[in-house]
């Protein structure tokens, strides 16, 4: 056998040209003075497959390491998904868009209580955050606007009750999660990717501005917050966001989202009570009388 | 009965095996109208040809990229036009796409060169069976041309085993026709380069294996 391989190797290296190249790879039988025999194999056992379908082959192995029988593997699966699509009524998109709907609304109400709340911690976070707040407020609140009813100014704040005692619990959500190591991060990122983008863009000022607004929160009620927080802010002239931002929560997020239920856990117990020089000079956050 | 019910796909399974190409072309047609049997059959003639194609892309992943590639054939199935060639080469751009995306989001390189020594090694070891020396000869010929230059790699086994034409195969890949001519001429030299400085006999056990020697095999 090893005999006869040197006249092959002569042969092989002149025979090649693109002619016969294209011939093989075609599929068509080459001239077996031009096609070296090695090749023409190669291309032979790579083009057939051991036939999965083949009814009377019974059980055999494919190349793929597939069953026989017929069936070959992740047939069912790509046979489901063809199903599927054939049977499905073309109604996905408007329930896409629905969904689509009810997140913007949670996103408007997520950031609409973050700019509302930083207006009330007002100090060093909300100072620095107040423009960047201001657009978004602008822009989500525009665009979910069946979501958001704005009132008039001076309207009766009754339904008025989003406020500071969301962004207390989405910030206290925030912190139990993204101080938990086993959460992904991008988990986070996409949970409270509202939050993160309302303080600037990251989850270290996230962090920050959550730990300071509890911090302020804490300082100004010692005793735990009280069971109604004020929904109105007051007028904060150093702030150009408007100062009340009145929004009814449609009836399908009521339960979603803390309003002006009774708070029901009070801050976290661990968060540090600040001294009183380490925070702002002046803390806006109002009394609920006002 | 059924066979009334469905007369595209019971036609396209009497005759898919005498003239596969063109009466699975009756098998696509059956399958965009919604006919489950005709997607079947196209999924056991194309499912072995991608999978195969997929491993000088993303080798050992080739089952999941393809199995996420049937997912959206299945899914546009209704929207694609054409016929059993034209299909094989929109189910190649396809797994082709997924499986750039595989390589893309798991930072991975496309898969290399596998020494072949390893493979000629894994053959000559296998005697058993007529069908297990098939099925790893098929596989050591497949991992050799994945072992070539990408390019030519694909251009290769779009000819041969996805059955392309130049023209078909330049559109999967995005390139001329001539491109693909090149790229598929280079590897075959390099395949037949190889082949003479290992010895071919010893190489993949591929030169015994040929349909007509693997009869005379014990």
């Amino acid at each position: 056998m090893s005999a006869r391989r040197p006249d092959r190797v002569i042969r092989i290296d002149r025979a090649i040209d693109r002619a016969t190249a294209e011939r093989i790879l075609g599929g068509s039988p080459a001239d077996p003075q031009a096609a070296p025999d090695d090749l023409v194999r190669l291309l032979a056992v790579a083009a057939v497959a051991a036939p999965p379908a083949a009814p009377a082959a019974g059980q055999r192995v494919t190349a793929g390491g597939t069953a026989g029988g017929g069936e070959i593997a992740g047939e069912e699966a790509a046979v489901a998904a063809f199903l599927r699509a054939h049977l499905a009524p073309p109604a996905r998109p408007r329930r896409d868009s629905m969904l689509k709907t009810a997140f913007a609304r949670v996103l408007t109400m997520k950031v609409a209580a973050a700019a509302l709340a930083a207006v009330a911690a007002g100090g060093v976070w909300a100072a620095a955050q107040t423009s960047a707040l201001h657009s978004l407020i602008g822009g989500a609140a525009a665009s979910a606007r069946p979501a958001v009813t704005r009132s008039p100014a001076g309207s009766p704040p009754a339904k008025a009750a989003y406020g500071i005692a969301s962004l207390a619990g989405v910030c206290m959500a925030y912190l139990a999660e993204s101080e938990q190591p086993s959460v992904p991060r991008p988990k986070i990122a996409h949970q409270f990717g509202a939050l993160i983008a309302a303080v600037g863009g990251t989850e270290a000022k996230a962090g920050a501005y959550c730990h300071g607004l509890l911090r302020a929160l804490r300082h100004r009620y010692p005793a735990g917050l009280p069971s109604h927080l004020p929904a109105r802010l007051p007028a904060d002239p150093s702030a150009p966001l408007p100062t009340s931002l009145p929004i009814t929560l449609p009836p399908s997020l009521s339960a979603a989202l803390p309003t002006s239920q009774p708070v029901p856990t009070i801050l976290p117990k661990r968060l540090p009570i600040p001294s009183p020089a380490s925070l702002p000079p002046r803390l806006p956050i109002p009394h609920p009388e006002q | 009965m059924s066979r009334a019910a469905k007369p595209s796909s019971a036609r396209a399974a009497r005759t898919a095996r005498q003239r596969p190409d063109v009466d699975l072309s009756v098998a696509v047609q059956a399958a965009q109208a919604g006919d489950e049997q005709a997607f079947r059959l196209l999924f056991r003639d194309v499912q072995p040809r991608l999978l195969r194609y997929l491993r000088a892309i993303v080798a050992d992943d080739a089952e999941d990229v393809a199995a996420e590639a049937w997912l959206q054939i299945a899914r546009d199935m209704r929207s694609f036009s054409g016929d059993f060639d034209s299909f094989r080469g929109w189910a190649a751009t396809i797994a082709r796409h997924r499986a750039l995306d595989h390589l893309r989001s798991s930072q991975r390189r496309p898969s290399s060169a596998v020494p072949v020594e390893t493979l000629a090694d894994r053959a000559a070891g296998e005697d058993t069976a007529e069908h297990a020396l098939a099925a790893v000869s098929s596989d050591a010929a497949i991992a050799l041309i994945a072992s070539l230059p990408r390019d030519q790699a694909e251009a290769v086994l779009l000819r041969v085993v996805m059955g392309l034409d130049a023209e078909t195969a330049g559109r999967v890949l995005g390139k001329r026709a001539g491109a693909v001519r090149t790229a598929a001429y280079r590897g075959l030299r390099r395949l037949a380069r190889h082949f003479e400085e290992t010895g071919a006999s010893t190489a993949l056990g591929v030169t015994r294996l040929g349909p007509a020697a693997l009869k005379d095999m014990r």
